[in-house]
């Protein structure tokens, strides 16, 4: 075992503590900006639907205005919104380096994304069933909650997926910038030092990563889909 | 109970306008079923969505119980449209909860304790005939069914009016039959008012008290249904009654090349009619044997219009001239309404139709 090891994969043997740290800020980065934008997310996503014309909480203006902003993020490349954002980043999180410095420029690139996905899953739920709830006397609270967000689960769980593993992707490259995560552990052995097994041994855990959210996702659209 | 006075809905997209509705006032008697009936686009579905402000009138009012609904505030909107249940041609039902759980919905912050909604639920799914299919998914339900759990779900705070969009138009007509029936057993024992809307005339025939008929967004006629159907004035209107006959049907095969019914030049077609209750069938058996004729129903219909039957049938009579006419005779004595079709043998196309 150890010779196969040896020969194959030798910097990575070397590297191993590095390897083990990088996995697990990788893992700090994706779950800390997965869960803010996934709050952040839902929220726009519900706002940006019931304020669409002829929805419960009709509001063109509000509307408008919030899918320009989110076109407008959406339009600029990761890389360089990680450099326009280096003076929010500083003020918020103190720093624009490093594990901590990742997370606001992943939850700007993820927000505008994730929030169109939930969009899109809303808009599924059948509007027969929104005036169904109407008619039967409930609150534009009540369909939020209990209409939207339930009948909207499948298509929110497909979002949440999409969403995780394109953080993931996004999280390797606001690491090799800023540094930390295995995109930067990928870049500064694996390609500036040419040892290329290093970068082969990140993409099979990134592929693990990504398997293991799409395998949770599928589980759970399996448990709730009818 | 329900005033609809002086309703217009004009759909303005910015674009261009559409009236749905124009200038419509009705009004709804409490333990009635109103029907309204109209072609696709007619604008029914919009005036009964004015009805509980699911489409807010442009101009004109809705009186429900003496309060005018478009007068309120969201919040006692609300609270009235739990006295006002709505069921829909597709159901709405919530897919992702089972059928306990979406006759439940509307009970949530009508304090109920988890056994009084328990209890409740139960009740209501007794009384459409569903209590086996508690725990099943709309996706495991037939239509019929599933519309069963709308009404339950729509019955569930008590209502006094159920309002019907097109409720069985989805259905197979035997589940449409079973349906029906339910709204009108429901409507009896819970005191009901329904409103319902529909494009087939079968549907306003069967369980409707009153009806109106709908073109282009205005009411063109309205009247008990013995009314409408026995002096229908518009052409519309009479074009909804013919569809729910077959008379029309019966003489186009008649005149088609092929002689289906095998016709001979000595047989005797004629329509036979009765205005309520009658014997017909005995008197065809029994004239039958009498004068020993074969006689064949080619076509029947019974409307029943509020309490009184109205039946036809065209009938082909072979056997002997002179005793085919004494059968016919012996018809007429019993009081039935005979008129012979003309014909000349099998294959020339000269059957007439009589009015
Ligand atoms: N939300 C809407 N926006 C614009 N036009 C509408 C809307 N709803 C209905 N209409 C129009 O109003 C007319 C009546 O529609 P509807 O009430 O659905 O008729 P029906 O139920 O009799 O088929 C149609 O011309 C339809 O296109
Ligand atoms: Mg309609």
């Amino acid at each position: 075992m150890k010779e196969v090891i040896l020969k194959y994969i030798p910097n990575v043997l070397d590297n191993r503590i590095e390897l083990m740290q990088s996995i697990g800020e990788t893992i700090a980065m994706v779950s800390i900006s997965g869960i803010i934008s996934l709050v952040l997310g839902i929220i726009i996503g519900v706002f940006l639907v019931v304020t669409k014309e002829g929805n419960i909480l009709e509001n063109n203006i509000f509307n408008n205005i919030m899918g320009k902003i989110i076109n407008f993020f959406r339009s600029i490349p990761f890389i360089i919104l990680i450099g326009a954002l280096i003076p929010l980043t500083r003020l918020i999180v103190g720093s624009a380096i490093g594990t901590k410095g990742a997370i606001v420029p992943l939850v700007f690139g993820t927000v505008p994304f994730f929030s169109r996905q939930i969009e899109t899953a809303l808009m599924e739920v059948d509007k027969g069933v929104i005036e169904a709830a109407q008619a039967m006397g409930s609150s534009p609270l009540d369909i939020i909650f209990r209409v939207y967000l339930r009948e909207g689960l499948p298509g929110i769980i497909r979002g949440i997926t999409i969403t995780l593993i394109s953080l993931i992707g996004l999280s390797a490259m606001a690491g090799a910038i800023g540094g930390g995560g295995l995109g930067d552990f990928a870049i500064r052995y694996g390609y500036q030092r040419f040892q290329i097994d290093i970068t082969y041994v990140t993409i099979i855990i990134i592929l693990i990563f990504v398997s293991i959210i799409q395998g949770l996702g599928n589980l759970v659209l399996k448990k709730i889909e009818r | 109970m329900i005033e609809i006075i002086g309703v217009t809905k004009v759909f303005d997209n910015g674009k261009n306008k559409v009236k749905a509705i124009q200038d419509v006032s009705l009004n709804i008697n409490k333990g009635e079923i109103y029907g309204i009936i109209g072609y696709s686009g007619a604008g029914k579905s919009t005036l009964i969505r004015c009805i509980n402000l699911l489409e807010r009138p442009t101009t004109g009012k809705i009186v429900f119980k003496g309060e005018d609904l478009t007068a309120l505030r969201e919040k006692d909107l609300r609270s009235r449209r739990k006295k006002i249940g709505m069921i829909f041609q597709h159901f709405n039902l919530f897919n992702s909860r089972n059928v306990y759980k979406n006759v439940a919905y509307p009970l949530r912050g009508s304090k109920l304790s988890k056994e009084e909604e328990k209890k409740r639920v139960l009740e209501l799914l007794e009384l459409v005939g569903l209590k086996d299919k508690v725990m099943a998914y709309p996706s495991e339900l037939s239509g019929g069914q599933k519309q069963r759990v709308a009404i339950a779900r729509a019955l569930a705070n008590n209502p006094e009016v159920l309002l019907c969009d097109e409720a069985t138009s989805a259905l197979d007509p035997k589940t449409t039959n079973s349906i029906l029936e339910l709204l009108r057993e429901l409507k009896n024992k819970l005191n009901l008012t329904i409103v319902l809307i529909t494009h087939e005339m079968s549907v306003i025939k069967q369980i409707c008290d009153r009806v109106s008929v709908m073109e282009g967004g205005q009411i063109i006629e309205e009247g008990t249904v013995a009314q409408i159907f026995s002096q229908p004035i518009h052409e519309t209107t009479k074009e909804f009654i013919d569809t729910t006959t077959n008379r029309g049907k019966i003489y186009e095969i008649l005149n088609k090349e092929e002689n289906i019914f095998n016709i001979k030049e000595e047989d005797v077609l004629a329509r036979v009619a009765y205005i309520g209750e009658s014997t017909t069938e005995a008197l065809l058996s029994k004239g039958s044997r009498k004068y020993r004729i074969d006689a064949s129903i080619l076509y029947g219909n019974i409307e029943i219009l509020g309490e009184t039957p109205i039946g036809e049938m065209i009938i082909l009579f072979s056997g002997e001239r002179e005793n085919i006419q004494s059968f016919i005779n012996y018809f007429r004595e019993k009081g039935l309404i005979v008129e012979v079709i003309d014909h000349e043998g099998s294959n020339s196309k000269v059957y007439t139709k009589c009015s």
